[in-house]
């Protein structure tokens, strides 16, 4: 999934939502950077077969006004222009259409002035009126042209200004002249907005040149010329006020002194790709936990969109330059997500210790690179993380590495046994992904069968928790999807499929006695209960040689492809439940030992990074502040 | 959308002359005046020419709609309605016809041209490699490939034909417009056919596989590595000349097209990679000794190959916080230049650990062989660095009073040579240069320049790659004699400005006979010639407490910010130094021998040639 482009503009932080303090003010800049007159990419996906019509259309469209105008042939110059905003409209839906036309430098600012152009043009040449009118009116209507490109030429500024250097979320800005950020009405699709203003300007003139009614022409361009003149107006106003505001730089010192106030001693660092914002959601929910000020700091604005809600003060300061000459005191621990450039500009910090903790604990590319040594500390789940940096042998020593287990999972509950009565089983498959490998999702050809029997079996409760993407690339494994549904509903209760985000995933596991699953993180996950959990081997592999080459496996119950094993499965599972002494070992292996629990042993390791940060440098150098 | 930057004040002045001219264009041709709108319209020509001269003002005119094509639109629209007003219907449909047909042009050879732009920018580019020889044609002419505001000609063509021509008689309005559509069809022709060469012949993938190739015959024992900005590529450059004297086969490898362009003329292998996949897959032996010279987010590509034997190297060091960066701890061996930079690192506590600190002096630095041929004071302050530290350069506090000083004193040679840098951040610092440029210029100071690569010549990076070693082994032309040539261009007593673009530090040392300058590495690299040198207090601390915090100052004369100290340092030049002991005993602290430099660094390299400990 692409972020949208066109999001609405919202003031401080609202999409996100976030459950904030009273009083607390967001500066985002989220207008100014929005890309409504974006040029965008043509995709290879989501293309229409009438795309291209649709671009020749216009264009054939657009030079047809042109010429009946220079011609004044006024009846089908009306009808053209009616059917040059049908197309733009439709063009605005289309991307890819969108993409190739501004390439091909016709894009809407072009299209606006050629359209009004050849109104004008229309106006003079047509003999609807006396020669003076004419040439009046065809002034009105290059004055339509000519205050929309004020009203645009004057938005610049003020969008400028508008995009601010640093965007917080949590952090108190009562009492700040910010820089107005101008309504989304004014800014959003700018130059699609101004083409359709224009065209109600238009559309008046050629009526009246069509009419012969020259006070039809004047009424409507004179009423079109008031609106304009009003957007330029408020835009003028915008630009007063935002050159009253405080300044770039009078905003960063502000902003700086109210974070100093909060005093942070622990920053969480995060940049990346949009997509890659779920490495810094990860680790909300243990920041929030954490005794010591924190903050978490972003480097990219999309990101800052992006980022679940949070109660933690957020910064988000794109520039390198900002962000550097930025000083935060009091951080002495700051915690990495990804391996990004972008690191560098927080790793220069002397006196700070610099900790990657990563995104997931199965990242095999960032635990083999050479550039981790660059941070002072590496935290891992468990043994499994240190046996793998180990392995990849580039230079981190074992000194540097800590196993601090994964708080994010405090909120699964840990195995108490088999209970007596009915038996809850998840079924939680993974999607076919991307490349509809057959091996990928066991929805396809096992869930149907699967279901089948868990719900003939008197002693089971079935909870199906399908992935949100399953069925969106592989039509058979839609058909599977619907299939299971069907089976459980015509089952009634109390069986259930379970959809949207409450109940969460990981209240699906509490709700469970067993999974069956897929290897994936959900699997990853499901280890931390210890409860028994179910494997579909769908590879060629022979059971061990799949145990082997999936860890996550090793402790699992293994199911054929066809599920006619999930009876004797179960069975086992009641008497005796033979492995749950390898799961037991699985779980100390992967995620470390059950107590204290991960979240303690999260803040401890904080505290102790903290101390022996504070131990080896009592007084940080400050590169960024050494000028008041 | 980026909203650009902001456009200088002759920048709005031609934004809007350029839109008032081209409403008085169509205002003109509306009229029917055939003549007048010629006038306009050549008035039109020629601010376009200037407009695509001042810089920023593209990305201007694109935001507020007048972009490139909208302004041919209007030209060609005034052209249009001055046939209306004026020509039968037949030649009106003709104009109309060549104005849609001039447009269309226009669109095709920005296309053609963006077509050419990619097909000779190879992912993989190269200097002093033999790539062969590709059978590649030369770059086109910069006028057919980017029109540089020429593109408005074809309107005032056809608008002299126009105006012309009468209803009776319009042949004249025929063959302007073909002469017209002539002119603006001839750029996207020579272009489309140079980019149907180049892609018959699989250009890019064709330099990319000979570039892979020549690096698989290269195996160097050496790469210098730099993935820092443009105004940066002297960093790199400093490391050329100790490169060169090993005597090895070494590659240089940069990241920015645009620092190739800059590049000084080395004798060095050079190739230039944009992307981190093509770093991973450059056939470099897996183990070879790589020299970082900065810290920048893309060392990271380099920096991933898990057999590389990693160094940092840095540009200068010195007691700068920067010179003890964190990130250092990443290399394998940081290279310092003596026993100075080696507790800075221990003391900064930032887990560099000592057995990877080396000291190998600075090679590129070694005593100049006789005294300058005049009394000369070097003026090299720092810039303002990225901190907000107003102290971090002198140039705002007393830098034109200094230079007003030493223009005063008859006999003495100001050379001024502000960090390459200076005024990117602050406003003051760019007043103060300015006013110092403004008095040294007064007093007829001349700019010491070098030729560079790209000058003018016409080449573009693709041809410079494919002349391959553009000199026969002996024949290369040493640094040093371009350097020599450029300070003899001029009488020597001539007061010399020195630019980023200019002679070597090192070169400027030789010239002086005293340096004036900051807390930065350019006084522990001056401390290789063994002359006096004297840096600015702008703090006012006193020249105590000043040579306490700062080591640097320990060997030289302190100055305060009203120039007390100034005389004495002028006097020391003349033989009575009594800075002479202090100063030796910093150098051999700071550098160690400064005649051993050369090999210590050789062995540092030799070093790490053999297998990992």
């Amino acid at each position: 999934m692409t972020p949208s482009t066109d999001r609405p503009a919202t003031r401080p932080g609202s999409a996100a939502a976030a459950p904030k303090p009273a009083a607390s003010q967001q500066l985002t800049s989220a207008v100014a950077d929005r890309a409504e007159d974006s040029v965008g990419r043509p995709s290879a996906r989501g293309e229409h077969s009438w795309s291209a019509y649709l671009g020749l259309g216009c264009i054939a469209v657009y030079a047809a006004l042109g010429v009946t105008g220079i011609l004044s042939v006024s009846t089908p110059f009306l009808a053209l222009l009616l059917a040059s905003q049908v197309l733009d409209v439709l063009i605005v839906s289309d991307d890819n259409v969108r993409a190739v036309l501004a390439r091909g430098q016709f894009g809407i600012a072009t299209r606006s002035v050629v359209r009004e152009l050849a109104a004008a043009v229309l106006v003079l040449t047509d003999d609807w009126a006396g020669h003076g009118t004419r040439v009046a009116a065809a002034l009105c209507v290059l004055g339509l042209a000519g205050l929309r490109l004020l009203y645009q030429l004057l938005l610049v500024p003020v969008r400028r200004r508008a995009a601010v250097p640093i965007e917080t979320r949590n952090i108190d800005l009562g009492g700040l002249r910010l820089p107005p950020v101008p309504h989304p009405l004014l800014v959003t699709r700018l130059s699609e907005r101004t083409h359709a203003v224009t065209l109600v300007g238009l559309l008046g003139a050629a009526i009246g040149v069509v009419a012969n009614v020259p006070a039809v022409v004047f009424a409507i361009v004179g009423l079109v010329l008031l609106v304009e003149l009003a957007g330029v107006g408020i835009a003028g106003w915008l630009l007063l006020i935002g050159s009253r505001a405080l300044s770039r730089e009078e905003l960063l010192d502000v902003v700086q002194a109210r974070v100093a106030a909060l005093r942070p001693e622990v920053m969480l660092y995060h940049s990346g790709d949009p997509e890659a914002t779920y490495q810094a959601n990860m680790w909300l929910s243990t920041m929030e936990q954490l005794p010591r000020s924190c903050v978490i700091v972003l480097r990219e604005r999309l990101s800052m969109q992006l980022l679940a809600p949070t109660t933690v003060p957020v910064l988000c300061i794109p520039q390198p330059v900002d962000f550097m000459t930025f000083p935060m005191r009091d951080v002495r621990v700051a915690l990495y997500t990804a391996n990004v450039g972008k690191t560098i500009h927080m790793l220069r910090e002397p006196g700070v210790h610099h900790v990657f903790i990563g995104h997931g604990d199965s990242d095999k590319t960032a635990s083999s690179n050479p550039f981790s040594k660059v941070y002072t500390e590496i935290w891992v789940a468990g043994a499994a993380g240190r046996d793998r940096y180990r392995r990849a042998n580039v230079g981190i020593h074992d000194d540097d590495i800590f196993e601090v287990g994964r708080p994010q999972l405090a909120g699964i509950q840990t195995f108490t046994g088999i209970p007596d009565g009915a038996l809850t089983v998840l079924y939680a498959p993974t999607w076919e992904g991307w490349t509809n490998d057959p091996a990928h999702t066991s929805v396809t050809r096992t869930g149907p069968a699967l279901v089948e029997r868990l719900v003939a079996r008197p002693d089971v409760r079935v909870l199906y928790k399908p992935h949100p993407l399953t069925g969106s690339v592989s039509p058979a494994a839609a058909r599977s999807d619907e299939r299971i549904r069907a089976t459980i509903a015509r089952a009634g209760a109390p069986h259930q499929v379970v959809v949207g985000s409450e109940p969460s995933l990981y209240d699906c596991f509490n709700l469970a006695d067993m999974l069956v699953g897929d290897i994936s993180s959900v699997l990853s996950d499901f280890i931390a209960s210890q409860k028994p959990y179910v494997v579909t081997n769908l590879t060629a592999l022979p059971d061990g040689d799949f145990r082997a080459a999936f860890p996550s496996a090793s402790a699992a119950y293994l199911l054929d492809p066809d599920a006619t094993s999930i009876g004797a499965i179960l069975d086992q599972v009641r008497s005796g439940d033979p492995l749950a002494g390898d799961r037991h070992e699985l779980k100390f292996y992967l995620l470390g030992p059950d107590e204290p629990d991960a979240l303690t042993r999260f803040i401890a390791a904080v505290d102790a990074a903290y101390d022996r940060a504070v131990a080896l440098c009592p007084e940080r150098p400050l590169l960024s502040a050494a000028g008041a | 959308m980026t909203v650009p930057p902001r456009p200088t004040a002759p920048g709005i002045a031609v934004l809007g002359l350029l839109a008032v001219a081209l409403v008085g264009a169509i205002a003109a041709a509306a009229v029917g005046a055939g003549w007048g709108t010629v006038g306009v319209l050549t008035a039109v020509a020629l601010l376009e020419l200037v407009a695509a001269r001042v810089a920023r003002l593209a990305a201007w005119l694109d935001v507020t709609g007048l972009d490139i094509e909208v302004r041919a639109a209007l030209r060609l629209l005034a052209v249009v309605l001055l046939a209306a007003r004026t020509m039968p219907t037949a030649v009106v449909i003709g104009t109309a016809i060549a104005a849609a047909g001039i447009l269309a042009l226009h669109a095709l050879r920005r296309a053609a041209s963006s077509a050419v732009t990619h097909l000779r920018r190879p992912p993989l580019l190269s200097r002093n490699l033999d790539l062969g020889d590709l059978r590649l044609p030369r770059a086109p002419r910069q006028l057919v490939r980017d029109a540089h505001g020429a593109d408005a000609l074809p309107a005032v063509v056809a608008a002299v034909g126009l105006a012309t021509a009468d209803r009776a008689h319009v042949t004249a309005a025929a063959v302007a417009l073909a002469v017209a559509t002539a002119l603006a069809a001839l750029p996207p022709l020579l272009l489309a056919l140079h980019a149907l060469r180049l892609h018959r012949r699989g250009a890019r993938g064709l330099v990319v596989d000979a570039v892979q190739r020549a690096l698989e015959q290269l195996r160097p024992d050496v790469v210098v590595y730099f993935a820092g900005t443009p105004e940066e590529t002297y960093q790199p450059e400093m490391w050329f000349a100790p490169v060169e004297q090993l005597r090895r086969s070494a590659l240089v490898v940069l990241r920015d097209p645009e620092v190739l362009e800059r590049l000084a003329p080395t004798s060095l292998p050079v190739v230039c990679a944009p992307y981190n996949g093509t770093i991973a897959r450059l056939p470099l032996p897996p183990s070879v000794p790589t020299l970082f010279v900065t810290h920048s987010g893309n060392n990271a590509a380099m920096l991933r190959r898990p057999e590389a034997r990693t160094v940092f190297v840095g540009h200068g060091d010195s007691d700068k916080p920067d010179s003890v960066n964190p990130i250092a701890r990443v290399y394998e061996q940081v290279w310092v230049a003596g026993p100075l930079g080696r507790r800075r690192y221990a003391e900064a506590g930032i887990g560099v650990a000592d057995e990877a600190i080396v000291e190998i002096g600075r090679p590129q630095l070694r005593p100049p062989d006789q005294p300058p041929v005049v009394p000369t004071v070097l003026y090299a302050p720092t810039w303002e660095g990225w901190g907000d530290d107003p102290h971090h350069s002198s140039l705002p506090h007393i830098g034109p009073e200094l230079i007003r000083d030493l223009l005063g004193r008859p006999g003495l040679r100001v050379l001024y040579r502000p960090h390459p840098l200076t005024g990117r951040r602050d406003p003051r610092l760019r007043a103060a240069h300015a006013e110092v440029l403004r008095l040294l210029r007064a007093a007829g100071a001349q700019t010491v320049r070098l030729p560079r690569h790209a000058d003018g010549s016409g080449r573009d990076l693709l041809d410079v790659a494919l002349a391959g070693r553009e000199t026969s082994p002996n024949g290369r032309p040493e640094p040093v004699d371009l350097e020599a040539a450029a300070w003899n261009s001029a009488a020597p007593g001539t007061h010399r400005i020195i630019d980023g673009s200019g002679p070597s530090l090192a070169s400027c040392f030789a010239q002086a006979s005293v340096l004036i300058a900051d807390v930065s590495s350019v006084i522990s690299d001056y401390l290789v010639v063994d002359r006096p040198y004297g840096i600015v207090d702008t703090r006012g601390l006193g020249a105590r407490e000043f040579r306490r915090q700062f080591s640097a100052a320990a060997g030289g004369f302190v100055l305060a910010a009203d120039l007390t100290g100034l005389d004495e340092l002028l006097g020391a030049a003349d033989g009575d130094d009594p800075t002479r002991r202090a100063r030796r005993r910093l150098t051999r602290d700071a550098l160690g021998d400064p005649l051993t430099a050369q090999q210590r660094f050789a062995a540092a390299v030799d070093s790490l040639l053999s297998p990992r400990r």
